[in-house]
């Protein structure tokens, strides 16, 4: 037992920071490919770092800090099953060229020879490939850029319109089977939302730091240090949260059919859930209240980490939910017949919180 | 990141598990007795119950052997821990002996303390209470009144303390007392070891709205000390124990979790049973359940920096603050669930009154919620410390 970032995913976290901070307004899907992650999930035959779940909630982290994560996500996560599917687009792909993104909500079904549904978009400024589920049995159709009829909605990010789609289509796109992928994108999710809420953090400590206000600076008063101190556990939560969930995954990966294994990684992917989205909202939330009035303005940039967390909030599902889902865990455990306590230690874990 | 366990580890955790369940008594349910005894009788059963645990070699896991220690390592300890918080095992009514002067002593104790000390804690010979707070000294200990003045070869102890748990039956008590009134105050402090048969020294209880007899009133006069009882160097109390203190918070009472976890797990199963449970409810515990879950990964982080010999600081303050609200609100929540059933004679009513008024006192002592929060907003935000003044 070792729960602790390996030097090589702390150097993976500070080249990942430092090209963040390089970016200057290109994607940064294109400077990670260039820092050769894009493909860092892939296999190791199949080209790819063969890196885990560990490695990419580190770039996710790091993209939502710095406000890029966009579609990220899905990149990172389809980028064997794209390649795969699309050879002719592998170089592209790889290169950062392509723009894949996936739908916020909605799902197509296969009838009459044709793909059918309806579709939300989240939608940036850029042509991409939709990213749609076919059925439910965990297959994702890759549709090419193609003009779509919209229906507009709201915006919650700047710059990322949303848009509900009607899809009917000939057979053509691709359609993949990827297990698992809804659940590994609410991950990586998970792990911007922690990035984008320790960016609101920094700038909110940073802000009472320098702020001043009766004579001194705003963070010498108990009533503000007393919400950061407390915004700073909930951002420690996060942090654990994700990455534990992250490690898990991989451990139950590496040793594929172990159900003690499995079921560990399914819980601290259920605890993840019902904490981090709207934790990571609240450590937001309290931010912009340390910042006073500057907090509110569109100019200041601490709306868009909030922006971008309620977004992605949204597609995660609600709080209570997630909360419920956790019960329903906890409760199956609470209520098994007690067993011997020398035989609770079912394989590798005990985790005795859930 | 490696989260798991090795063949080994496991095979001590089975080990220490068996024996929990082959030897906590049978009247040892929902964390306590039952049916329910004097306090008296608890007492001294819970003295017997640490002996069997020294005995079995399940106590002071990663304490030198050389001191009567199982010189294990910290993950070992956590192992245990766990397994004797997933049991509702007895909490030890040693608790200063364990994780305030045997740390303090290892750390800064002269070699005849080490040896005399620290096996006799372990196997219940002696019991220790912590002689800090003053009436006037609570969260602000440098304002400490209580002093040692020189006479002869030893000291002489005069003042009061409060809030001093285990007092009226612990053998020893470890005292922060004022050495030097002419520096500053937070550096004029030393530690002593008193034995509590030392005569001057007078007793009197405080009564906790838990209804047990936990705390006392501790009044000294004119008490001798010798001198190889300071511990540590002359007026360096404070920060001796500061930076003992600091290392602990992250390894205190590694059981709680998995404790309070129980706990959670009694009333959800409770709650089950009731009509009229909703899903607002349901949807609390499971948000309460993920919190015990983060605090689990907090543990094995912290476990696993001590054991890649990092320093634990100022930052497992935010563990206090956490793992005390949550004991709260399991406390609130058991209130809100069993209803008019609270003051009921059952195994879980007892067991959650209990928890409900002991947990009003966990986010004020060992460093009361505000003052953790001052801890982790200066030292580890660093923000300004404000006009505050210390020893006043």
């Amino acid at each position: 037992m070792n729960f602790q970032q390996s030097l090589e995913q702390e150097m993976l976290r500070k080249s990942v920071a430092a090209t963040m901070e390089r970016l200057a307004g290109q994607p940064a899907r294109l400077a990670l490919a260039d820092l050769g992650v894009l493909g860092l999930l892939q296999s190791e035959h199949a080209g790819g770092a063969g890196l885990g779940f560990s490695e990419a909630v580190i770039v996710l982290q790091e993209a939502g800090r710095a406000g890029v994560g966009h579609d990220l996500a899905e990149t990172l996560l389809l980028a064997e099953a794209f390649t795969t599917a699309h050879p002719q687009f592998a170089d592209a792909f790889m290169a950062g060229k392509i723009t894949l993104r996936a739908a916020v909500a909605g799902q197509l079904v296969q009838a009459d020879g044709r793909l059918r549904g309806e579709l939300i978009l989240r939608e940036g400024r850029d042509p991409s490939w939709i990213v749609a589920p076919v059925g439910d049995q965990g297959d994702l159709a890759f549709l090419p850029p193609v003009a779509l009829d919209r229906i507009a909605r709201g915006a919650v990010e700047d710059g990322a319109a949303e848009a509900g789609v009607v899809i009917d289509l000939p057979p053509g796109p691709q359609i993949v089977r990827v297990p698992g992928f809804t659940a590994a994108r609410a991950m990586l999710d998970c792990a911007e939302l922690l990035g984008a809420a320790d960016m609101c953090f920094a700038l909110g400590v940073d802000y009472i730091k320098d702020r001043q206000q009766f004579g001194q600076p705003l963070g010498a008063n108990q009533a503000l240090k007393h919400i950061a101190a407390d915004s700073f556990l909930a951002l420690e939560n996060l942090r654990l949260a994700v990455e534990y969930a992250a490690a898990a995954r991989d451990t139950a990966d590496q040793a594929p059919g172990d159900p003690a294994l499995m079921s560990e990684a399914e819980r601290a992917q259920a605890v993840m859930l019902a904490y981090v989205p709207r934790t990571a909202r609240e450590i937001a939330e309290t931010a912009i209240q340390l910042h006073g009035g500057i907090g509110l303005t569109w100019e200041y940039r601490l709306n868009l980490p909030l922006r971008r967390i309620v977004s992605l909030g949204m597609r995660l599902g609600s709080a209570t939910d997630r909360a419920l889902a956790l019960h329903q865990g906890f409760l199956v455990t609470a209520t098994a017949a007690r067993p011997h306590p020398a035989a609770a230690l079912n394989g590798v874990h005990h985790d005795t919180a859930l | 990141m490696d989260i798991t366990f090795t063949p080994e580890q496991q095979a001590y955790s089975r080990q220490v598990r068996g024996w929990l369940a082959e030897n906590l008594p049978s009247n040892w349910t929902h964390g306590g007795l039952w049916p329910p005894v004097s306090e008296d009788d608890e007492q001294e059963f819970l003295i017997g119950w640490e002996r069997r645990i020294y005995a079995a070699g399940y106590s002071g896991i990663a304490w030198p052997k050389a001191y009567g220690g199982q010189g294990r390592d910290h993950v070992d300890d956590l192992i245990v821990n766990e397994a004797l918080g997933a049991t509702s095992a007895p909490e030890s009514i040693n608790t200063i002996g364990r994780e305030l002067v045997g740390p303090i002593i290892l750390s800064v104790g002269t070699e005849a303390q080490k040896q005399h000390f620290i096996p006799r804690i372990l196997q219940m010979q002696d019991v220790w209470c912590q002689g800090f707070s003053e009436p006037n000294a609570g969260s602000d200990l440098a304002a400490v009144r209580t002093r040692a003045e020189r006479r002869g070869d030893g000291w002489v102890v005069n003042g009061q303390k409060i809030w001093t748990s285990y007092a009226h039956f612990a053998t020893h008590c470890i005292l922060l007392v004022r050495t030097n009134m002419a520096v500053s105050p937070y550096s004029g402090m030393s530690l002593f070891i008193v034995p509590m048969d030392s005569p001057g020294i007078e007793v009197r209880p405080i009564r906790h709205m838990n209804g047990l007899r936990h705390f006392n009133e501790v009044f000294f006069t004119d008490v001798a000390v010798a001198a190889e009882n300071l511990i540590g160097p002359l007026d360096s109390g404070w920060k001796v124990a500061v930076e003992v203190l600091g290392f602990e918070r992250a390894t205190t009472r590694l059981y709680r979790q998995a404790r309070f976890t129980e706990e959670l797990k009694a009333l959800a199963r409770h709650a089950e049973t009731m009509s009229g449970i909703t899903d607002a409810t349901r949807a609390d515990i499971g948000g309460i359940a993920a919190e015990l879950s983060i605090m689990r990964y907090h543990n094995l982080r912290f476990i696993s920096r001590l054991a890649s010999g990092a320093r634990i600081g100022e930052e497992a303050s935010y563990l206090k603050l956490m793992w005390s609200t949550l004991h709260q609100r399991i406390g609130r929540l058991a209130l809100e669930l069993l209803g008019p059933d609270f003051s009921a004679v059952t195994p879980i009513a007892e067991q959650f009154r209990r928890i409900y008024f002991t947990s009003r006192g966990e986010t004020i002592y060992a460093g009361s919620s505000q003052i953790q929060r001052n801890i982790l907003a200066e030292r580890v935000l660093g923000l300004p410390r404000g006009a505050r003044r210390a020893g006043n």
